[in-house]
């Protein structure tokens, strides 16, 4: 139940991905229009707006990407196979992740109280706006990969009563 | 107990801000009885000035260096106002302004919003027009595609003395000129012979816009967690490195102007009928002042 | 607690091998490694790391990231590189291991459209690799050529590694895309070289002799592409975008074929684009992030630095220096991503790249050869790991195959690096001012 909410609350993310890459394309073509086309002003703003949509797609992408397990990882050592090997060699990957995902919680609310205190120079919006995405980045982080972490151990139930039931 | 107080240059070692921290250290080791110890870092090595403004807002990685007033913008939107274009009349008015207490209202505000101290001014660089095709008056100035750097008053001076100004990360400004996305942009003889601009933009029109002010600056969360007489040693040593920082500055800024032009890099003319510039820019500035509440200070300044 | 330059470099280098050994996903592994300096060192604290890394990405050069790669998914998704592959079949299809051309020839072509390697080895893979293994090639094979030759995409102009180095070290953009153009058409020639030996031990087959009907036919299908490199670089050059917006005259370009001339990108297909480029660039800017507050600390604690002395005071002269440049980045490249390392390690190695001689354009596509080369190798290859995904198989069962076909590649790695005016011709004779 509770995964199936992740599931379509990330669904949503992508939604939110696409449309975004598809608005960061309207400040850079602004700006390089602007020059050549008399009567569209210059805009000083674009490069900024262009910035905070990028900074929200990485973040956005970040999240969705440890709910998907999509972030690059390096396969060095084989997989393992006893159901309680894998479920190590899976719980130390989400562990990490989480101790990074609660720093930049944690510490992101702290630099996001940073960021309020900040405006931005051309449009003057408050970089709240922009540095809230960590502390969000952060606890969405911790949550996906703690739920990817109870379902490894339930995994592990399923594979320890399976083994049961076959050899007694 | 031992105090080890960091700083960061972007530069290498023969840059008059390099130079002018390096005094600041030897100005606070002299007027300290106690052990102080400096770690100045140079190169960029820490990032760029807009990254140590935070570093000094929290706290961390460093405790002082020299700033462009544009870089703490977000933080304090009025300090801009400190090198706005057309804001001294000549060096000697600047020099006045700076070694008097009139930016007082400014520190304040930094000091609060930021927590950051400023402790001197240097400064001194004359900030002048390059292009790749001369400008050399009104006319050339007419919608002539320049960068300006990321602060609306900029803009603002600049779209009223007619030209066009763009949005072009510092960056890219050397292959934006180079393949002549923009006709040029503005900056001081010490940052042309640096990044070697005068190969992309040789014409260099001296409409001396605007004579740089650099804050000295210290991180407030590191200063009051230092002794007392560190603290006025700091003060003092601030000042005096700010005074020779702006005499070093100033005098190596017309030394390398000239050596670009001897070497044949750069071809200087004077900007025809200047004082239309200055008029044009007035009501500009005197908008700008209104509206961070600073009209005071404009005049202040003015009158000096 | 004040930590000594040997112990930061070993926590931080140690930390980050023991994390991506255990599996940790490199991104997060280059910033968990950085956690236990903050907490040791008085001095520093966690909002170092989230500032650096967050600082990072308020950069817009990098912004040629995300638009490259939509460049690439256009023509993918709108059938341009079927159309590239139809034209690569009559130019190349004729000769002994007939597909094998096509596959080095289209990823010619399309690095001449893209700056993205990684889209290459997606686009073309999915169907050179069916399309190879159904003629009876080995899958290994298809596999490795595949990966290998799609790093030309970012060493043949345009390339988003070439965009990322100029804005870093303020070297003329214009110069490097020129600078790539001859070295990426060696390593395809070599590839070519490598593809008719294996053909010649396996009795590969070739496709079909083309008629000139049937080559006119596929010049024109491709036509509109193959104007794309004119648009991006004729922009760059002359003068209408800056190279960070030649990337945006890309994809608007690839839209409007995809869109409107070829009709073959519905608006439901353009809205899954832009979210899968979205998805993939942010995966990749995400470790840029990381990678900046590992390489921040590592610059911190002098590293560089020392790096930098011990390399000027061996004194390995201009050739040995640049060996050994290509040689550490070849190294990097087996563990992080290009552009994290670019920010590293080469605003690290530039001076020393000055102090010995070598010419930056030099330097610099001596650095962006090898990096390309990273994308083949194992643990940390993108390219290879995509085609290996596509042909279904373990990358370890390729690498042997990797293994020979990078060996010409890396004989011109070596040519550019003993004759650097392989690099340095175009340039020099299209642009004279930029080496006044
Ligand atoms: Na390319
Ligand atoms: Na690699």
């Amino acid at each position: 139940m509770f995964g199936h909410a992740l599931e379509t609350f990330c669904h949503g993310l992508k939604f939110l991905i696409g449309w975004l890459m598809a608005a960061l394309a309207i400040p850079v073509g602004l700006q390089v229009l602007s020059r050549y086309i008399d009567f569209i002003p210059t805009f000083l703003w674009t490069e900024e707006l262009s910035t905070f949509i990028f900074i929200w797609i990485v973040m956005i992408g970040s999240m969705v990407a440890v709910w998907e397990g999509t972030h690059f990882d390096v396969v060095i050592t084989p997989d393992a196979e006893r159901p309680f090997m894998v479920l190590l060699q899976k719980s130390v990957v989400y562990i990490s992740i989480s101790i990074f995902a609660f720093l930049f919680a944690w510490y992101g609310i702290e630099y996001a109280k940073v960021g309020s205190i900040q405006s931005s120079v051309m449009m003057r919006a408050n970089l709240l706006w922009i540095y809230i995405s960590v502390p969000i980045a952060g606890s969405f982080w911790a949550l996906f990969s703690f739920y990817r972490l109870y379902e490894a151990v339930a995994a592990y139930r399923q594979a320890v009563s399976d083994n049961k039931g076959s050899t007694s | 107990q031992e105090v080890t107080l960091r700083g960061a240059s972007m530069f290498d070692e023969n840059h008059a801000f390099t130079k002018t921290m390096v005094k600041f250290a030897e100005l606070v080791d002299e007027y300290y009885d106690g052990d102080v110890k400096f770690d100045l870092r140079l190169n960029s090595e820490l990032g760029v000035e807009s990254d140590y403004v935070n570093f000094l807002q929290q706290g961390v990685a460093i405790d002082y260096t020299i700033l462009a007033p544009s870089n703490m913008a977000k933080f304090a939107p009025s300090i801009p106002l400190m090198d706005m274009p057309f804001l001294f009349r000549d060096l000697d008015h600047w020099e006045k302004v700076l070694s008097s207490t009139t930016f007082a209202p400014l520190e304040e505000e930094l000091l609060k919003n930021a927590d950051i101290k400023i402790i001197g001014y240097t400064g001194g660089g004359v900030r002048n027009l390059l292009s790749s095709e001369p400008v050399v008056n009104l006319d050339d100035l007419q919608g002539h595609k320049m960068r300006v750097m990321g602060a609306p008053i900029q803009a603002q001076i600049f779209a009223a003395l007619t030209a066009a100004p763009s949005a072009i990360a510092y960056n890219e400004v050397y292959n934006a000129i180079q393949s002549g996305v923009i006709a040029g942009f503005e900056n001081e003889a010490a940052s042309i012979q640096n990044l070697k601009f005068y190969e992309v933009a040789p014409n260099v029109t001296l409409t001396r816009h605007t004579i740089t002010v650099r804050p000295i600056v210290f991180s407030g969360k590191t200063y009051r967690n230092l002794p007392e007489g560190l603290q006025a040693a700091i003060q003092k040593a601030g000042m005096e490195a700010g005074a020779y920082g702006r005499e070093l500055e100033s005098r190596e800024d017309g030394l390398k102007l000239q050596e670009m032009i001897d070497a044949g890099q750069i071809k200087a003319t004077e900007f025809e009928n200047r004082e239309k510039l200055l008029e044009m820019v007035v009501p500009v500035q005197d908008a700008y002042a209104a509206e961070i509440g600073a009209s005071d200070l404009l005049t202040a300044i003015r009158d000096m | 607690m004040i930590i000594s330059t040997g112990i930061a470099c070993a926590l931080l280098v140690g930390g980050f091998l023991f994390l991506i050994f255990i599996r940790v996903p490199v991104a997060f592994a280059l910033g968990l490694a950085t956690i236990p300096i903050v907490v040791f060192d008085v001095r520093l604290t966690p909002f170092i790391i989230i500032d650096r890394m967050f600082q990072s990405y308020n950069s817009f050069i990098l912004l040629a990231v995300p638009f490259f790669l939509l460049a690439a998914n256009l023509m993918n998704s709108g059938q341009i590189t079927d159309k590239l592959i139809a034209l690569a079949r009559v130019m190349t299809g004729w000769l002994p291991g007939g597909l094998g051309h096509v596959n080095v020839a289209v990823s010619m072509l399309f690095a001449g459209i893209s700056g993205s390697s990684t889209a290459d080895a997606a686009g073309c893979g999915k169907i050179l690799i069916p399309a190879m293994e159904k003629e009876g090639y080995d899958l290994r094979f298809a596999v490795a050529l595949t990966a290998c030759s799609s790093v030309m995409g970012v060493i043949i102009p345009p390339s988003i590694l070439m965009v990322v180095w100029g804005g870093v070290m303020q070297i003329s953009v214009g110069a490097l895309f020129l600078a790539g153009a001859i070295p990426g058409f060696l390593i395809g020639f070599a590839l070519m070289a490598t593809v008719y030996v294996y053909a010649k031990i396996y009795d590969y087959p070739i496709v079909a002799k083309p008629t000139f009907a049937t080559f006119w036919q596929a010049l024109k299908g491709a036509s509109l592409a193959l104007l794309t490199p004119l648009l991006v670089i004729g922009g760059i050059v002359g003068g209408l975008v800056t190279p960070t917006e030649s990337a945006i005259i890309a994809a608007a370009y690839s839209l409007i074929l995809g869109v409107f001339v070829y009709r073959t990108v519905t608006i439901r297909h353009l809205g899954f684009i832009f979210y899968e480029t979205g998805r993939f660039a942010s995966i990749s800017l995400f470790a840029i992030g990381t990678a900046s507050a590992f390489g921040w600390m590592l610059s911190f604690y002098n590293a560089p630095r020392l790096i930098v002395e011990l390399m000027t005071t061996l004194e390995f002269g201009t050739f040995g220096t640049a060996i050994l440049i290509a040689a550490l980045f070849l190294f990097f490249g087996l563990f992080i991503d290009a552009i994290p390392t670019i920010i590293i390690l080469g605003t690290v190695l530039m001076p020393v790249a000055t102090a010995a001689g070598i010419d930056p354009v030099v330097f610099a596509i001596i650095g962006i050869i090898s990096l390309a080369f990273g994308l083949v190798t194992p643990p940390y290859g993108l390219c290879l790991l995509i085609s290996a995904s596509i042909g279904n198989i373990n990358v370890m069962k390729v690498l042997p195959d990797v293994i020979i076909i990078l060996a010409p590649m890396i004989l011109i790695l070596l040519l550019v690096i003993l004759f650097p005016e392989i690099a340095l011709w175009l340039p020099t004779t299209l642009m004279p001012d930029s080496f006044k």
